[in-house]
């Protein structure tokens, strides 16, 4: 089982609904935010093109639940952990802010919370999708550019959309942990 | 990456202890060298102990830690491991140098040994391929030199305070130019391989609500360390006051060791300034493969 948070690219617009979201559903510090939207380009379309030949996308980002997580690995005490589902989580009863997750995320998605001093993350809502619900994000998405299910499950809604996506289906650079949110994006180059 | 001072100085203060656990364990086989064992091992212990206590001041809740070694494979459990086995054979050593006022062959080798393994278990857990910057057999290989260069430079400072033997001191003096003028070859390999950063290895994306302000490009490390923002903490910190101003004392004190101990202490201190400017150096070039 592996949940995951599947991404239309071209559907996002920018609207942050997902962050405030986020911020009401799972309450991070002020500064932090464990979703946010990030903008690729504008790029030239072609090699020397200039405006208005130019091509950019949004792009939400958050943990990416790795298969084979680094932060996990790293944990002196095991607060960080990989769940049945797929999930990545922190149990903060065993944090002792080392931050070596912070250090040993590609992604940048962790942070200190200065207040109860232990690392937070996106958990994919746990307390939601516990309940049979999905992510806040993924339900307050205005554009309906944000999925959520089992990306082991071939039946699944994301399982589906990944398949017919194809190559269009990108994930963010892999150096060995596996990141398991998929973003897809049409007409336009990859760029990560 | 913001700068992490209490880890900062726990590495180079576990590389002073180890790199002079590591010299005196070595160095006391040979008979005109054993009377700098008991001060090298007290200055070896209380270095650990301060490298200990600073790693324990970036926990933010160290209280926690006691009972949850839940990951025994993590770097910082190994590096717990590794610092409690040191301890432990420094009191061995210390026991066994006061009972039978030296120690044997076997305990020596084991205490160099451990010396080196720590440093490399060390310098280890922070090669991490999420930063393109720390992850390269250049990292264990500068924390190893550096340990050799404190080590090797404390010898010969105790050399010249415990001894009244000009030749060996004289020898440690030289070994201690040695040391220094690899660890500046590392130096030379690291400002080399950061420079080939350049153009590879990061991607960028941008804040949507910072459109105005572009990302540092962490792939520039090697120009803002040549002749950017970074060139006073590089050519300052790191090769003057690091390397530079060591050597010229070294080679002041080499034709008179025990009359030029303050030129030896000297160069101890500014190696150890060198360390942490080298560090503070590797943080600002720590950044994640991903920036935004």
């Amino acid at each position: 089982m592996q949940y995951a948070i599947v991404t239309e690219c071209n559907k996002c617009v920018c609207c942050y609904a997902c962050t405030v979201a986020c911020k009401v559903e799972n309450n991070p510090p002020l500064g932090n935010h464990w979703t946010k939207i990030l903008r690729v380009g504008p790029n030239p379309i072609n090699e020397g093109d200039t405006f208005p030949d130019v091509e950019m996308y949004y792009l939400p980002m958050k943990c990416q639940h790795c298969r084979t997580p680094e932060c996990v690995s790293v944990c002196p005490t095991g607060a960080s952990q990989k769940l049945e589902d797929g999930t990545v989580q922190i149990d903060k009863e065993k944090c002792i802010g080392c931050q070596f997750c912070v250090m040993a995320c590609p992604y940048d998605v962790r942070a200190l919370n200065k207040e109860t001093k232990v690392v937070e993350k996106c958990t994919m809502c746990e307390q939601l999708i516990a309940a049979g619900g999905q992510p806040e994000c993924v339900s307050a998405c205005t554009g309906g550019a944000l999925h959520f299910g089992d990306l082991d499950d071939a039946s699944s809604e994301v399982s589906k959309l990944v398949a017919e996506a194809g190559d269009r289906a990108h994930t963010l650079p892999d150096v060995g942990n596996g990141p398991t949110n998929i973003y897809i994006l049409d007409k336009q180059k990859w760029r990560l | 990456m913001e700068l992490q001072w209490p880890l900062v100085v726990f590495t180079t203060f576990i590389c002073l202890s180890a790199g002079t656990f590591g010299f005196i364990s070595v160095a006391s086989m040979k008979k005109e060298y054993a009377r700098i064992q008991l001060p090298g091992l007290i200055t070896a212990f209380a270095a650990l102990v301060i490298g200990g206590l600073a790693s324990v001041l970036h926990l933010q809740t160290p209280a926690r830690y006691f009972g949850q070694f839940g990951n025994i494979t993590s770097g910082i459990n190994q590096e717990l491991i590794a610092l409690g086995l040191v301890a432990i054979t420094m009191v061995v050593y210390f026991v066994r140098l006061r009972r039978k006022g030296d120690v044997g062959r076997a305990v020596k080798v084991v205490s160099a040994l451990l010396s080196v393994v720590l440093v490399l278990v060390m310098s280890h857990s922070y090669m991490m391929a999420s930063m393109p910057a720390w992850n390269t057999i250049l990292l264990p290989l500068y924390y190893l030199l550096d340990a050799a260069s404190l080590g090797a430079l404390v010898m010969a400072l105790l050399m010249a305070v415990c001894t009244e033997d000009d030749t060996a001191c004289s020898k440690a003096i030289v070994v201690a130019i040695a040391a220094v003028v690899l660890l500046a070859l590392a130096v030379v390999a690291f400002a080399v391989f950061f420079c080939s950063l350049a153009g590879a290895g990061y991607t960028q994306a941008m804040h949507v609500d910072l459109l105005t302000v572009p990302p540092v490009d962490p792939a520039s490390i090697g120009e803002r360390m040549l002749s950017g923002d970074l060139a006073m903490l590089f050519w300052g910190g790191v090769v003057a006051v690091g390397l530079v101003l060591p050597l010229a004392a070294l080679v002041v004190s080499r034709k008179a060791p025990r009359a030029s101990v303050g030129a030896t202490a000297t160069a101890v201190v500014l190696v150890l300034l060198g360390g942490l400017a080298f560090r503070a150096l590797l943080y600002c070039a720590g950044a994640s493969l991903l920036v935004y």
